[in-house]
């Protein structure tokens, strides 16, 4: 009965542990979804249709980039007579209602400058006040929500509204990339994620149900803004998100279109990261909160309510909780059973090694022009030290002998107590990374943060400062911390391929 | 450049616009073309890579466990 009940928790244990690889299989399930965007696509219903659009842009204080944003807005492949930009300056204090007006008269008719004197109420509010105008009138067909800095490929626009020619479709999104250059490490290692954002993207259109339109490009059918009660969200901080999720549940689909790409300047330090990161997450679990009766209930209409989104969805939300559980189950389990632990260790990183595997290569191949330029912090977004477990899981032989050649050198034996401590800091890692992320944020203001913060970023992993962010969520939304809209700023440092 | 590969003298996009316009069932077809064929190729390039997993935990089960 004694034996029992030990061997039984020991299981419940080694179950717990590979809880830490459950993000990671979904990752790659995801991705393995993106192989069959070619049968299961949106091309067989797409026309080529041309609605009159109005482009929405928010601006607050963006005279650096809203110049260049509209030029070429007002250069799309795209109808001159069926294209309108809507710019809504929020009461901005630097010269954006200068550039505004001036292209007001560059592109008469086609540009309108509307400004609010009392503004930093959030970009929903902002959106709104646009909205209110636009649909004042007739004329608008399908609305294109964008961001002051976002740069539109010339095509990118008719790639999009050809998916409007199907009737079930409420709105569509595209392929958002990073686009400073030459960029630092920080750019290049979002530039690479969001590699494995839009592949994220074309899983979520061959299940049939999409987590978020991106906020720089999404697309809108009238009949679909009437539907949301011609306004947005102001209610959280991922208005995006309610969009998408409103969109669907009102029984419209929305669409990714990977051919249709924008480019926008992403933040270039790990406090610009952490603002934006703690927003959308704050935001997630707003959404999961406010769609509680959603999760795993499939109903007809949409497939929000499916097992598998539902899985996706919380894979992502929950990953700092499957570290942290992970962990401190491996090294309970360790003075439980050392045999068992050394086994569940094994079993987890050959998991998660081949789900890094996978995703990093296949994710590299998606994108090969992004690749290029972003491959090392796409091989390096677990960090030094998480890629040395996967290494040493992976070849054992090797590290034995290059760990015995390099103690044999230095003439140093470590003895049990250090044994003991290297092991226990290997299962505690996937969790202690998280705080040791936190450290690289904190340092980044101070002189030496300059140097110490992006090599610890590195050795800690890109992947565990987005899981530390999301940690830092709960504990906002917990507190019930103010939603303030720390608006990410932008210099205009972006070069567009033409 | 226009999908057309045809940027007018004066380089404006008034010139692309019309060639979009003008012959948009033309342009659309071979984007739509494009699009399914670079999906197919993510289909090839995803069996590639698990093809290559898949030999990756043979030799390691075989050669490295």
């Amino acid at each position: 009965m004694g034996h029992g009940f030990v061997l039984g928790g020991q299981w419940f244990l080694i179950v717990l542990v590979m809880l830490g690889a459950v993000p990671e299989v979904a990752a790659s399930w995801q991705f393995l979804l993106v192989a069959g965007h070619f049968w299961r696509n949106d091309y067989d219903v797409c026309a080529p249709v041309f609605p009159r659009t109005a482009v929405l842009i928010p601006a607050w204080n963006e005279a650096a980039v809203i110049g260049a944003s509209i030029d070429r807005l007002m250069s799309l492949e795209y109808p001159r007579d069926a294209l309108r930009v809507y710019l809504v300056d929020d009461a901005s204090t630097d010269e954006t209602p200068q550039v505004a007006a001036a292209k007001e008269v560059q592109y008469p008719g086609s540009v309108i400058h509307l400004r609010r004197e009392k503004g930093g109420q959030g970009k929903a509010h902002t959106l709104n006040h646009g909205l209110a105008v636009i649909l004042g009138d007739e004329w608008m067909e399908a609305l294109l929500i964008t961001d002051a800095d976002v740069i539109f490929q010339a095509d990118s626009l008719r790639k999009m509204t050809r998916h409007l020619a199907d009737p079930r479709v409420g709105a569509v999104t595209a392929y958002i990339k990073e686009g400073s250059r030459p960029g630092n490490y920080m750019t290049r290692f979002i530039g690479y994620e969001y590699i494995t954002a839009q592949a994220a993207r074309r899983g979520q259109n061959v299940l049939g149900a999409t987590a978020c339109l991106a906020g720089g490009a999404q697309l809108h059918t009238r009949a679909n803004l009437l539907a949301l009660g011609g306004r947005i969200d102001t209610t959280s901080l991922a208005e995006d998100t309610f969009t998408t999720f409103q969109t669907q549940l009102n029984g419209r689909r929305v669409v990714f279109e990977p051919h249709a790409i924008v480019w926008a300047e992403e933040p270039g330090s790990i406090i610009g990261l952490w603002k934006q990161r703690l927003r959308w997450a704050r935001g997630n679990v707003q959404v999961t909160k406010r769609y509680r009766k959603l999760w795993f209930r499939p109903r007809r209409g949409h497939r929000l309510g499916s097992v598998t989104f539902g899985v996706f969805w919380f894979c992502l939300f929950l990953q700092p909780i499957f570290m942290i559980v992970s962990s401190f189950s491996l090294v309970t389990l360790y003075f439980a059973s050392y045999a068992g632990a050394w086994r569940a260790f094994h079993i987890l990183w050959i998991t998660n090694a081949a789900t890094y595997f996978f995703i990093t290569a296949f994710a590299l191949l998606i994108d090969p022009p992004i690749a290029r330029h972003t491959w090392r912090q796409g091989m390096m977004f677990p960090g030094v030290v998480n890629l040395g477990i996967v290494m040493y899981t992976c070849v054992p032989p090797l590290f034995r002998d290059l760990a015995h050649g390099a103690f044999a050198a230095s003439h140093f034996s470590p003895d049990h107590a250090w044994l003991t401590g290297g092991i226990l800091f290997i299962y505690a890692w996937p969790a202690a990374s998280m705080p040791a992320a936190y450290l690289a944020k904190v340092a980044e203001p101070h002189r030496f943060g300059r140097f110490l913060s992006p090599l610890v970023v590195y050795i800690v992993g890109y992947g565990s400062l987005l899981c530390a962010c999301t940690f830092a969520s709960y504990v906002k939304e917990l507190r019930g911390a103010e939603m303030k809209w720390d608006k990410t700023e932008k210099t205009g440092k972006m070069v567009v391929p033409t | 450049m226009g999908q057309d590969g045809e940027d007018g003298e004066d380089g404006g996009p008034d010139v692309t616009i019309e060639a979009v316009k003008a012959r948009p069932e033309v342009v659309f077809r071979q984007e739509i073309t494009d699009a399914v064929r670079y999906e197919k190729g993510l289909f090839i390039k995803a069996l590639v890579v698990l093809a290559v997993l898949a030999i990756m935990l043979v030799l390691r089960t075989l050669y490295f466990a």
